[in-house]
C-alpha cells in the first residue's frame, strides 16, 4: 500500500554514486539535490569532476593533507601505499582496488573514497530529508554525473522512487549515450539540461569522443520529436568554443530544437588539484580561465536571438 | 569621539586592578580598547576607598554562598558581569511616553502619591519610589532643556542663516520633548533618544532597545509626509542621525566579561515587520527606510532585527537579503512562528505576545509592560557540566570537587548511567546558578532601584513598585547556556564509539582527555581516538542519531531552567519563571578555555559552539542540513531566544540565487520553527582567515560558477583565487 509494493525493487536496484549534495541552485528548478552517479562516456579535458570519470569507486591522495606518516602503508595490502626516496608517501592507482582501508586509518584525511554502492532506497533516503526545500521552492532531485544515463536502469528507478514521494527530478546529461539509455532515464523525469559541447564537429570530436556531435545531435532530435524541451548547457573553453561560429551553431540548435533557455559554463580552473590526487594528466593546466567578459558578449548575443541566457549556471 | 561612563556604585575594584596592569591596562587590551586620561585616573583612585565594601558587587559577595566562587573558578557558571554592571536588557514603553510626555508620568506619580494611605506599611514604602519617580522624570526634562538652552546660544552666534534657523528648530524640540507629547516624527525619535539615553544613564546596561519602532512611529512618519512638513528624505536623514547616536554609546566592564560580549557591543535593537493582533503583515513604508538608513549607515550597532512570518511579503525578504549582502550579518531575522507560541506558552496572552520586540541578542519582550533581562544572567558552561561528568564531578583543572558523580567515564556500563550522572550534574549546577542570580537581583533590588526605568515600565507607577519589587505586568529572566552543540556531539560520540560499537573503552578515551589527544604511545594512539570520535555524527548535518541525543537532553535542559522561580513571583507580575536561552554572545570562546579536552574531538581550550549553532567545522553538509538539524530543536521551549549564525558567500546573493535563499529562510523559519537566524555574508576577510586557521573553517562552502567545495582542503593558489575573486565583488 502507498508504494510499499515497491519497497524491494527499490532495495536491490543498486548502482554507483560519487556524491550526493544538497542545496544546489543552478541545476533545476528552485532548490535541488544533486545526485552524482560515477561513470562518464566521455573524458572532455576541461572537466572540473575528473573522480566523476571512471565508473568504479576510486582512491584519492591528497597530497596537500599528506604528512607522510605511513599509516596507510601498514594497512594497504596490495601494496599500492609506497613511500618514496625523499620520504613522501604516494599512490600506486593502477594497483589499487579502492578497498578503502588506507582511508579509515588516514589521521589527517588524505585519502578518500571517491564513490560508493548506494541502493536507491538508500539514495531517496538521503534526498528525501529537503522534502520542505523541494515545497517551498518547486525545487527537487537532480541526477547528474559523471553521465548518469550509463547507470540507466539505477537512473530511472531513482527517478521512479522520487515520483512516488511527490519529489521531482531533473536530469542533467551529456547526452552522449546510445538513445534507449538516454530514453529510458528521460521518459522517467521532469526536467532535462543537457550539455551542448560543441557544434563545430570532427575538430572536438577528436578531444572528447568518437562522433559526440553526431549522437548528442540525433538524441536532442529524438527528444524533440517526443516534445521534451530541454535547457542547454554549454560550457565555453578558451581555444576549444570559444568562438562566435559556435555561438551561431548553439543559436541553430536552439532554435531548431524550440529551446529557450541556455547556460553558458565559462571554464574554470577549479577541478585542478582534483586529478593529481586521483593520479590523472591534467591537460589544461596551463588554460586560463574564461574571460568574462567574452562570455557576457556571447550571451548578450544569444539573448538578442530571443533566447533566456544565465552564466555560470 | 566615543567614550564610556563609570560607574562605582556598582563595582569599582576591578578597574582599579586594570589600571594598576592586572591583566593589563585598559589601553592594552587586545580589543576593545579604552584610553583614560591621566586626571581622570587620578579621580578615580582618589574614590576607591569610598567605594570600598560600599557597591553593588560587595553586597552581592556578602550575600552569595561559598559556592558561587567556587562554580565561577570551576568555569561552569558565572554571573560576575551582573555583580559590577547593571541590568539593561530592556524596552521601555517607548509608545506611550512618546504619547503622553513625560509631564504626565509626574502628574501620575504625584496623585498616587496623593492617595497613599501612609498607614498601612505597605503603601508606606511605596512614597519614596514615587517620589524619586517624580524627582528623575523632571531632571530627564531639565536635561533635554539644557540641549534647547545651548541651541538657542549657538543659534544667536550662527551667521548662516539655514543653520541657524536648524539650531533654533532643534531648540524647539528639546523644549518641548520628552516633557509632552510629541507631534511630529522628528519629535518622537528626539524622545525616545533622550529617554534612551537617561535610562543608559541610571542603568549601566546593556541591550536598552529600541522596539518595534515602524509601528511605534508610523503614525506620526504618515501624518509629516501627508500634512508636507517632512519628505521621505528628511525621515531617512534622522534615521541615520538616531543610528550614529546609538552607535556613540558605550560601556565599559572588566576584561574578563568583556570577552563574553566583546566588539565594543551596547546591543541595542530596533525591531520592525511582524504582524498586527490580527495576523496581517505589519511591514510598512518606515520598516524600509528603516533597513534602508542601515544600508546607508553600515554600523554594527544598533541591531536590526526583522521579525518573520508565514505572512511576509517577498518585497521585504528580498529587500533584507539586499542589507545583508552588504555584511555585517544586518538584519537578523526572528520567527514570529515560534516567538509567539512560546511567549504564549510562558502565559502571556495573544494580543501582547504578538507584540514583541527584541532586546539584546535574541531575547523577545513586551514591550514596555515586561522587566528587563529576558535572558541575561549567568552564563552556564554546559560543556563543562559534561567535562565534571565525566571526570566522576571533580573538575580535573582546580581539583574542586562540589557534586561527587556516582561513576565516572571509566565506570559508566552504559549510556544510560553516562546521561544519568549528566542530568545530576546539570540537576546541581542549575540550581546554584538560579541562586546566585536571585541572590543577585535580591540586592540589586535593595539598592539600584532604578526608578526611571521603572517608570516607564508598566504598571509601576500603578502598583507603586520598581520593577525589582513586581512591578511590571510580566516577568521573566534567563540564563545563557554556552556550549549546546559539544554536550549533544559529546554523548553522541560516547554513545556510538564506546556503548554501541565498543571501539574503545571509557579508560582509553579518559587517557585520550587528559592527554589533549597527544599520547602517540598507546593503541589506539591519541589523534587515532580523536580521529574515532570526530568521525562519529555530528549535529548539524541532519543526522537523525545525533538530533535525537541532542533534541533529548536540550529538553531535558530547557525544562531543569524553567522550574525554578524569580524573585517577583507572588509580588504582581504574570510569570516570573526562569526561562532557557542559548544566546552564548562571544563567551563561547573564554567559557572553552577552562575545557580540557572533551569526546566531541575538541581540544582542550578550545572555543565552544556557539550559541545553538553547530560546532565550527562539523556540519559539512551545507546550510540546508544545518538548518534542519538546527531546527529540530524543541525552540518553543527556549522563550529566552535561540540564536544562529550562518555564513553564506556573496554568490548566494546575487540575483537568482537570493530567492533560493529566502526559500531555505522561509523552510527554516516557518516550517522547521527555527527561531532566529543571522546570515552573515562572507567576505574576503573570512576567507582569509580561514585559510590561516582551517580547523574552524571545515564547513565554509564556497560556490562559484556552479561549482560548490568545502573551501579548506582546496588548494592553497585555488584558494588565493577564490579570495581574489570576493574581494572583486566587493
Amino acid at each position: 500500500m502507498f508504494g510499499d509494493g515497491f519497497k524491494k525493487t527499490e532495495e536491490e536496484t543498486k548502482g554507483v554514486v560519487l556524491n550526493i549534495e544538497h542545496f544546489h541552485i543552478h541545476d533545476g528548478e528552485g532548490i535541488r539535490t544533486n545526485v552524482f552517479l560515477k561513470g562518464c562516456t566521455l573524458h572532455c579535458p576541461w572537466c572540473c569532476n575528473p573522480e566523476s570519470i571512471y565508473p568504479k569507486p576510486q582512491i584519492a591522495q591528497h597530497r596537500n593533507l599528506c604528512t607522510g606518516c605511513g599509516k596507510c602503508i601498514e594497512v594497504c595490502s596490495l601494496k599500492c601505499c609506497i613511500r618514496t626516496a625523499d620520504g613522501n608517501v604516494i599512490t600506486d592507482f593502477q594497483k589499487c582496488t579502492a578497498c578503502g582501508k588506507c582511508t579509515e586509518v588516514c589521521p589527517y584525511g588524505a585519502r578518500e573514497l571517491y564513490g560508493k554502492e548506494m541502493s536507491v532506497a538508500e539514495v531517496i533516503s538521503e534526498v528525501e530529508k529537503d522534502s520542505f526545500y523541494f515545497l517551498n521552492s518547486d525545487g527537487g532531485i537532480t541526477l547528474s554525473g559523471g553521465e548518469a544515463c550509463m547507470q540507466p536502469e539505477f537512473a530511472s528507478e531513482i527517478a521512479r522512487a522520487a515520483h512516488r514521494r511527490y519529489i521531482p527530478v531533473a536530469l542533467e546529461t551529456s547526452a552522449a549515450v546510445p538513445w534507449d539509455h538516454l530514453w529510458k532515464v528521460v521518459s522517467e523525469v521532469d526536467e532535462v539540461l543537457m550539455d551542448i559541447k560543441t557544434t563545430q564537429l570532427e575538430q572536438i570530436d577528436k578531444k572528447i569522443g568518437k562522433k559526440y556531435t553526431k549522437i548528442v545531435l540525433n538524441n536532442l532530435n529524438q527528444l524533440r520529436k517526443r516534445g521534451i524541451i530541454t535547457t542547454l548547457r554549454c560550457p565555453i573553453v578558451p581555444g576549444y568554443n570559444d568562438t562566435t561560429e559556435h555561438i551561431s551553431g548553439i543559436a541553430g540548435i536552439a532554435k531548431d530544437a524550440d529551446i529557450e533557455r541556455i547556460d553558458l559554463l565559462p571554464f574554470h580552473q577549479y577541478g585542478k588539484y582534483k586529478y593529481s590526487s586521483i593520479g590523472m594528466k591534467y591537460e589544461m593546466e596551463d588554460c586560463a580561465e574564461m574571460d568574462r567578459k567574452k562570455v557576457e558578449e556571447m550571451a548578450e548575443e544569444l539573448k538578442k536571438r530571443g533566447f533566456t541566457v544565465s552564466i555560470g549556471g | 569621539m566615543r567614550c564610556a561612563h563609570i560607574f562605582p556604585e556598582f563595582g569599582l575594584d576591578w578597574l582599579i586592578e586594570e589600571l594598576d596592569g592586572n591583566p593589563m591596562r585598559p589601553e592594552n587590551r587586545p580589543g576593545d580598547r579604552y584610553e583614560i586620561s591621566e586626571e581622570d585616573e587620578t579621580a578615580l583612585r582618589e574614590i576607591k576607598s569610598y567605594w570600598y565594601n560600599n557597591n553593588h558587587e560587595y553586597r552581592c559577595k556578602a550575600m552569595l554562598p561559598e559556592e558561587t566562587e567556587l562554580i565561577r573558578k570551576i568555569g561552569v557558571t558565572d554571573s560576575y558581569w551582573l555583580m559590577i554592571g547593571g541590568e539593561g536588557h530592556i524596552t521601555v514603553n517607548l509608545r506611550r511616553v512618546i504619547r503622553e510626555g513625560l509631564d504626565q508620568y509626574i502628574e501620575r506619580a504625584r496623585k498616587r502619591i496623593e492617595s497613599l494611605d501612609l498607614t498601612n506599611p505597605d503603601e508606606a514604602e511605596q512614597k519614596p519610589f514615587l517620589q524619586s519617580v517624580v524627582i528623575c522624570c523632571e531632571a530627564v526634562i531639565a536635561y533635554a532643556k539644557r540641549y534647547a538652552v545651548l541651541a538657542r546660544e549657538k543659534a544667536e552666534q550662527e551667521k548662516n542663516e539655514i543653520r541657524k534657523e536648524e539650531l533654533l528648530f532643534i531648540a524647539d524640540i528639546c523644549e518641548r520633548v520628552p516633557a509632552k507629547p510629541a507631534r511630529t516624527f522628528h519629535e518622537a525619535l528626539q524622545s525616545i533618544w533622550f529617554v534612551n539615553l537617561c535610562i543608559q544613564i541610571e542603568n549601566n546596561g546593556h541591550s536598552i532597545s529600541m522596539g518595534r519602532l515602524d509601528q511605534n512611529l508610523y503614525e506620526y512618519y504618515k501624518n509629516d509626509l501627508s500634512s508636507g512638513t517632512m519628505d521621505q528624505e528628511d525621515a531617512m536623514e534622522l534615521l541615520e542621525c538616531l543610528y550614529l547616536k546609538l552607535f556613540q554609546l558605550h560601556k565599559i566592564t572588566s576584561w574578563g566579561n568583556t570577552k563574553s560580549f566583546s566588539g565594543y557591543q551596547l546591543f541595542q535593537n530596533i525591531t520592525i515587520g511582524g504582524q498586527d493582533k490580527n495576523g496581517r503583515d505589519a511591514t510598512n513604508d518606515l520598516s524600509y527606510l528603516i533597513l534602508g538608513a542601515q544600508a546607508a549607515i553600515s554600523l554594527h550597532t544598533p541591531s536590526i532585527s526583522l521579525r518573520y512570518h508565514d505572512r511576509i511579503s517577498e518585497k521585504m525578504m528580498y529587500a533584507a537579503m539586499d542589507v545583508v549582502r552588504i555584511g555585517g550579518g544586518q538584519p537578523a531575522l526572528y520567527s514570529d512562528e515560534v516567538y509567539i507560541p512560546a511567549l504564549i506558552n510562558r502565559g502571556i496572552p495573544w494580543d501582547e505576545a504578538v507584540e514583541y520586540s527584541v532586546v539584546g541578542c535574541a531575547e523577545s519582550i513586551v514591550e514596555g509592560k515586561q522587566s528587563g533581562r529576558p535572558n541575561g544572567a549567568g552564563f552556564v558552561n554546559l560543556q563543562k557540566i559534561m567535562e565534571l561528568t565525566l571526570y566522576g564531578g571533580k573538575d580535573p583543572n582546580t581539583g574542586i570537587c562540589l557534586q561527587p558523580g556516582k561513576g565516572d567515564l571509566t565506570t559508566f556500563a552504559s549510556y544510560e548511567e553516562l546521561y544519568d550522572a549528566f542530568k545530576e550534574q546539570v540537576r546541581y549546577y542549575f540550581r546554584y546558578q538560579i541562586i546566585t542570580d536571585n541572590i543577585i537581583d535580591t540586592v540589586t533590588e535593595k539598592g539600584i532601584a532604578d526608578p526611571f526605568t521603572s517608570s516607564l515600565v508598566d504598571d509601576c507607577i500603578d502598583r507603586g513598585k520598581t520593577i525589582k519589587e513586581g512591578g511590571a505586568v510580566y516577568d521573566y529572566c534567563g540564563p545563557l547556556y554556552v556550549g549546546t552543540a559539544n554536550v549533544g556531539n559529546t554523548l553522541a560520540a560516547l554513545k556510538k564509539v564506546v556503548f554501541d560499537e565498543k571501539r574503545l573503552t571509557g579508560e582509553q578515551v579518559m587517557h585520550a582527555l587528559r592527554t589533549d589527544y597527544e599520547d602517540l604511545t598507546t593503541v589506539p594512539t591519541g589523534p587515532e581516538i580523536r580521529k574515532m570520535l570526530l568521525e562519529a555524527p555530528k549535529y548539524g548535518n541532519d543526522d537523525d542519531y545525533v538530533d535525537d541525543i541532542m533534541t533529548n537532553y536540550f529538553r531535558f535542559v530547557c525544562e531543569e531552567t524553567a522550574k525554578y522561580k524569580t524573585t517577583r513571583y507572588g509580588r504582581g507580575p504574570i510569570g516570573c519563571m526562569w526561562q532557557p536561552s542559548t544566546s552564548s554572545v562571544s563567551s563561547n570562546v573564554p567559557c572553552g578555555e577552562c575545557v580540557g579536552a572533551t569526546p566531541d574531538g575538541r581540544k582542550a581550550g578550545e572555543a565552544l559552539a556557539d550559541t545553538s549553532s553547530p560546532t565550527h567545522g562539523t556540519d559539512t553538509k551545507g546550510v540546508t542540513a544545518s538548518l534542519k538539524s538546527v531546527g529540530k530543536l524543541p525552540t518553543i521551549l527556549v522563550s529566552g531566544g535561540q540564536l544562529l549564525n550562518i555564513k553564506v558567500m556573496p554568490a548566494m546573493l546575487d540575483g537568482m540565487a537570493t530567492g533560493k535563499l529566502v526559500h531555505v529562510l522561509r523552510t527554516f523559519l516557518g516550517n522547521y520553527k527555527g527561531m532566529h537566524v543571522q546570515i552573515n555574508c562572507v567576505n574576503a576577510e573570512t576567507l582569509k582567515s580561514a585559510q590561516e586557521n582551517p580547523a574552524e573553517y571545515k564547513d565554509l562552502m564556497v560556490r562559484v560558477a556552479g561549482y560548490s567545495a568545502l573551501f579548506t582542503p582546496l588548494d592553497k593558489a585555488l584558494q588565493d583565487d577564490i579570495i581574489a575573486r570576493t574581494e572583486h565583488r566587493a
